[in-house]
Formats: structure tokens, sequence, C-alpha cells
């Protein structure tokens, strides 16, 4: 099947082709990576474990991977066994295996939008009937039960949403999430919930589906958080019969993962707290500064994110967001993502995950250019 | 998505399981010992400061089409390949998981020649292809029926599938046997796969790869098998550049990129390849000959003597299925080989032979007790 050549697409050769353009890029859902080095360096004889680590054989790791491993990521979910975990190759694998798994001719999914384009990307390839419920920038992005509700009938295979929200970076809470359950339970459907961005929660913790249902399927990974998006390690978690389930599918989709990579992120998560912190504080500052700066700036709002890595704001000015953003990186050398191409016209999402620095003169530039867009 | 029951599955749990019982290892299709990255390391002299380069650099996202060399180096074992054919991916299964994907459509009939790898006739079946056959077996050594190929395909085949060489069989398609099954199927105008894995394990016949000699072929490969790093993950599509782009934005929804120190430790090892290789395959071919010697020695074996690759099925003349022959042998003897029924031939086992000599000559040896023991038993 041919697979429809995406406005995200577009927008991401675009922005290849202008790549040299780039001094502040206010795109980053991730900090700079850390190194091997770096995670090594926080245990005593860093030097001599780098040399027993590349004297391993590279060999096959246990199908569902090490399970010291699978024990250190159940931690994060309280009430769950190693056994209720899949690791995959990335979230974005998992978020595949779970939507292709799943698919049966008549079903339709029901996304709750904005979400991360892969999930709406493949759930289109995919063929599922597809139903949107958006949160409306009116209501706040809050998410309105009653249109769910509406969404949901007897072919619904599954719900998909994201938490916290991607790009908007709203939170449901638990109760919500409940609510969202009983919803789905009510036409006997699956939950994908997409929770890549949870550990970055500015209130309080963000609560995971798993647990709430029997059909709730999480997935996740550290590559934000501890900023090592090139460990491609991610997973599934869910109930010990779905796991049966879909692995039958990871068996073809590039099984287990690499096995340098797990071991290297087996280690990162034993002093998960020092790499955390000091990426949590960063994104923390941010988005104050971000905060600050939409609400001084005339012509912009927004609903300040509670989680998550990324802003979404509004502009006053008549200009499409993919011209506006076009223009703030020829002009100033700003990147930005469109909101467009979320299907939140007249908006521009903001990375907030870069150094301070750039984050708060790439600002400045923003408001600059738009006084002058103003003039024109 | 409907997936069958894979027999292989029930095999690979009940084996995870007693595998603390396996003295000789002799059920997998990859060399032993697997290489580290201390040995690809070893072979430039500035291996610890290429170590610390890589210990040292951001684990970051690689670039979208890998890094810098690895295409290039991909593409030296295809003489008319260039970077822009090779896609990237996750193993050997998710690039073969990508083209089937990406090539159906609804109404369509995928040609598989069986038996084969586990993934390549299960795949199409569960993706909504028509699902026919062409069946090599010991009646016909392993061949294939070029008749039989030309009366499955049809104008609605939009993709044959196979392995060079075959897995678990080991027989091997010639340039001129490629060249025969290019006509039939371009005459269709389909698309062929090739799982060419374990092609650089050649012994009497030389097996090129398909890519280069039609447009619609597709190949697919991987550093697991024949490089010796299975644990690597880094495998590979090599196709037409329309189709290495389509094959490039599934893989983005399916994958994204491969692990970045993975890419970087591939580079590092391809470079090397001769030099690393040469540490396994000089033993291969003894291995191969050692094989051969013991199956025609065992009054009770008999086997199509493989072309290539590190696997070949053997037939066994007890009255009992496959699983128990095999899970017999790991109980009483410590020795794993993998059951036949995984390819729908119970009255044999799939032996692996690329690994250390020693083991392979004393697995086969425990093999010979097991079978003197059934005899008189019988």
């Amino acid at each position: 099947m041919k697979l429809k050549i995406s406005a995200l697409i577009k927008w991401n050769k675009w922005v290849e082709e202008h790549n040299e353009k780039i001094l502040y890029d206010l795109a980053m859902t991730y900090l700079t990576p850390i190194s091997w080095m770096d995670i090594l360096s926080l245990f005593p004889d860093s030097d001599k474990t780098l040399l027993e680590m590349a004297a391993e054989p590279i060999k096959y790791g246990p199908f569902t991977g090490p399970i010291g491993l699978r024990d250190e990521i159940s931690k994060f979910y309280p009430g769950s066994k190693t056994s209720n975990i899949l690791l995959t190759h990335g979230a974005v694998s998992a978020n595949d295996i779970v939507l292709r798994y799943l698919h049966e001719d008549g079903d339709n999914c029901v996304c709750i939008l904005p979400t991360y384009l892969q999930l709406s990307t493949v759930v289109d390839y995919e063929r599922y009937e597809v139903r949107n419920v958006p949160l409306n920038k009116e209501n706040n992005y809050v998410l309105d039960m009653n249109a769910l509700r509406r969404e949901v009938d007897i072919n619904t295979k599954i719900i998909v949403l994201t938490n916290p929200n991607d790009p908007l970076g709203v939170v449901l809470s638990k109760n919500e999430l409940k609510e969202i359950v009983e919803i789905a339970r009510s036409v006997n459907a699956f939950i994908l919930c997409d929770e890549v961005y949870r550990f970055y929660d500015y209130n309080k913790p963000i609560a995971s589906v798993f647990g709430l249902y029997e059909k709730a399927i999480a997935v996740a990974s550290f590559s934000k958080i501890l900023s090592i998006p090139g460990i491609r390690v991610g997973w599934i978690i869910t109930t010990e019969e779905m796991v049966a389930e879909f692995t039958n599918l990871s068996h073809f989709h590039g099984r287990i993962c690499a096995i340098l990579d797990e071991n290297i992120l087996h280690m990162a998560l034993k002093k998960y707290d020092v790499l955390k912190d000091k990426n949590f504080k960063i994104a923390e500052d941010n988005l104050a500064i971000v905060n600050d700066w939409v609400l001084h700036t005339a012509g912009l709002s927004y609903t300040k994110p509670t989680g998550g890595t990324t802003a979404v704001i509004s502009y006053s000015m008549d200009v499409p967001s993919i011209e506006f953003c076009k223009n703030m990186l020829t002009e100033t050398g700003v990147r930005l993502i469109p909101g467009a191409l979320f299907g939140l016209e007249n908006t521009f999402v903001v990375g907030f995950l870069c150094d301070t620095e750039s984050l708060t003169i790439g600002l400045r530039q923003i408001a600059k250019t738009m006084s002058a867009f103003k003039l024109n | 998505m409907k997936i069958e029951k894979s027999i292989a599955g029930v095999w690979n749990r009940w084996i995870r399981d007693n595998m603390h019982l396996v003295k000789y290892n002799l059920g997998d299709s990859y060399p032993a010992p697997q290489l580290s990255l201390k040995n690809v390391l070893d072979c430039y002299p500035d291996g610890e400061s290429l170590l610390r380069d890589l210990a040292l650099s951001p684990l970051d996202y690689g670039p979208h089409t890998g890094p810098e060399g690895l295409r290039e180096e991909i593409c030296k074992f295809y003489p008319s390949a260039v970077a822009k054919n090779i896609v990237l991916a996750h193993g050997a299964s998710a690039a073969n998981d990508i083209v089937i994907r990406s090539l159906y459509e609804p109404g369509v009939n995928c040609v598989c020649i069986a038996p084969a790898y586990q993934q390549l006739l299960s795949s199409p079946k569960a993706h909504n292809y028509w699902y026919r056959e062409v069946l090599l077996g010991y009646q016909n050594s392993f061949k294939l029926d070029f008749k039989e190929l030309r009366s499955k395909v049809d104008k609605n085949t939009k993709l044959v599938i196979l392995g060079n060489p075959n897995n678990p069989a080991g027989a091997a398609c010639s340039e001129k046997e490629l060249k025969t099954i290019i006509e039939i199927v371009e005459s269709v105008g389909a698309y062929i796969l090739c799982d060419e894995i374990y092609n650089i394990f050649e012994y009497d016949v030389e097996m090129p790869t398909i890519f280069g000699m039609y447009d619609k072929a597709i190949v697919t490969n991987s550093l697991s098998k024949a490089f010796g790093f299975p644990g690597l993950r880094v495998g590979w599509i090599v196709a037409n550049k329309e189709l290495t782009e389509e094959f490039s934005t599934v893989r983005d929804i399916s994958g994204l990129s491969i692990g970045w120190l993975d890419e970087k430790i591939a580079v590092l090892a391809l470079q090397k390849h001769d030099e690393l290789s040469r540490k396994y395959l000089k033993n291969i071919r003894k291995n191969w000959e050692l094989l051969d010697e013991w199956v025609n020695r065992n009054p009770h074996l008999s086997y199509v003597r493989p072309d290539g690759g590190s696997v070949a099925i053997v037939k066994f003349d007890f009255n009992m299925s496959s699983t128990d022959f095999c899970q017999r042998l790991v109980l009483e003897y410590g020795v794993n080989l993998l059951p036949g029924i995984s390819f729908n031939i119970d009255d044999a086992f799939r032996i692996g032979f690329t690994i250390e000599t020693q083991d392979l000559i004393k697995g086969c040896e425990e093999i010979d007790k097991f079978c003197k023991k059934l005899e008189e038993q019988a």
C-alpha cells in the first residue's frame, strides 16, 4: 500500500533543505543526548567497565529482553510484573505493533486529537475507519467525555491517545482516564495510551493507563526523559495475555532489541534519579521562560502545559502556520513546528527542551519578527 | 491481523526453559562464538581510541539514512548497488516485514517457496495476501520445479518469496536458475523478495545476489548470521530507488532509525569484514565436510547436502516425531537441534554446523549414541 505523503513528510523535507539556517532549534523534544561514557562515569571504574562491556559477545539477548531490565521498568508501574512488559524497538515500534496487531476489517479507531503524528499515520495506513475527538481551544483543551462517548460504538476496536498530550502538554488526570476506561468498556474496546512524555510532570505525577483496565495498553520509552533517543528500546505494558499476543507480531517486527542498547539502558536506570533530575530541572526552568514570554507578548495565548516538552501557542495574526514557521526559520533562524501539522491552525509548537540561552534568544527573535509581520 | 501459531515458537519456549541442559548447541543458524565489539576494535591499530570515541559520542538518533559509510560498506556486497539502493532496518526480520507490508494491495497473491524461514511464509498470510506455495522436499532434492512455479504465478501475483540459500536445506539457486525464476516472475510483472541472509556461506555452488538481475528484485540481509553479530540488530533492504523511498517511509512509521551505536559498530565491522570472517569461515568449510561424512556414516540418517548456508535438514528413520527426538536429545544427551516440524518436516531435524568444530564433532557423537539406543530399543 502506498503511504500517503503527509504534510509532515513535506514539512520535514523543507526543513532538511533549510537545515543550515537553523540557529535556535525550538523544535526539540529532548535535550542534547548524553553518551555511553556519561552513564558509565556515574559508576566506579568506568574505564574498566567500558572494556568489559566491549568484550561481551554481541549475541541475541533473551527474547523478551534481559529480566533485570524489565524489572527496572516495572518499578515505574505500581502493580506490574516483568511479564507485563514487552520490550520493543523504541516506542514507535510499540505503537505500530499494537495498532497493526489489533486491526481487523470493519474496525474503527477513535483518536483523541491532536496526537503524535506516527499514531495517526499508522491508523490511516492500517485502514481503520478513523473517528476523531478533537481537544478544543475554547474548552482549554479539556477532553469532552460526551464527544468521546458519541464516537465509540460496537465496532470500535481501540481508543488512541497520548498522555501528556503530544503536542499540547495537557494532562488527563487519573479520574479522566477512568472515565475513558468506562467509555471503552461500554463497547469492549482497547485503549492505547502513548506515555512517552509521562515522566515530565510539572504539577503532580501523571497516572499511567496501565492497570486501570484489562484492555489498557501503555507505550513508553526513556528516550526523552533520559536524553538517550539513540538507545532504541521502548516497551508495551499491558496484561500478560496481551503481551503474549503482541509477541507474535514482534517476532516479525525486528524481534529483540540490540543487546548493547539494553545493557547501556539497564545501567542508566540504576542512576535514573541523577540523570532525570538534571533534565527535569532544565525542562521546568524553560517552561517558566516560555510561560513568561507568552504572557508578556502581545497577540499570543496558550494553555500552559502541565506535562511533556512542548507547548502549543496561538497567535492572532492571519497567517497560515506553515508560512509563519517558514518565515521564522528563514528570517530569524528559529525552528518551530507548524500547528497545522497537528490540525491546529494559527498556532505554532515550541519544543522547549533546548539550552536555556537558545530558548531565550529564540523567543525574543520570534517576538521581534512578529511585530515586523504586523508592520507589513 | 491474524498470525498463525508459530510451531517454532512452542519449541523456542521449551528450549528456553531447558537451555541449561545443553552442552552442544547445534540448534542455531549463526556462527558461534559470536563476536564482540572488542573483536572488531582489535582489527584496528587505534582500537582503544575508537572505543573511547564511541563511548563519548551522544546517544542520539542517527541520520535518517544511517551513518555515513554504512550504506557504502553494504554496497560492496552488491556490485550494481549505490547507497540509495539500501534501506537500513532493525534486523532482516524488520526488513522482510517492511517489504511484505509495503507491497500489499487488496486482491493480490504471493507465491512462497517453502519450506523457508517461518516469517517469510506466515507474514504474507497475516498481511492478507492470497497465499500460494511451491513446496521443496527430499523428493526433489529441495530443487525448485520451474514448471510448478510457472503454474502458480498469474497476473495477480504481486510477490514471489524465496531464500537463497534455502533455510533449512541449504539448497542454492545458481545464476542460471535465478535467471529462470526471473523470467517466470517477469512474465507476470511481479516482485521477487529474496532473503540472502545465509548467502555468504558458499561451498560448491556460487550464489550471486539477485539484486541487479531484475528491476523488481528485492534483497534482504543482516549482520546477524554470516557476519556474526546477531545482537546488533542491523539489517537492510536492497532494491531500486523508487522502492527504497517507499520502504523508508514505511520504516519511519514502524521503527524509525536503528540503534545509533549499533550502526557505528556495523560500519567498523564491515570495514574489517575480511579479517573478521577469516576467524570463522575457514572452519565452516571443514565443518561442512565433517557433517557430510557423519550423515553418510550413520545408517539412520540421510540428507541432501547443503550447497550453502549454515544449516542442513537431516532425516531420521525412527518412528517418532521430530519434537520427541529433539527433546530427548536435549534431556538425555545435552544436544540442541531444531525439530523439523518447524518446517513441516516431522521426520527430520535441522542442524546448525557453523559452530566450533570440536563442539560439532562431540554433538554428532552424542546423536550417534542416541541413534544406537533407539536402534536397540526398536
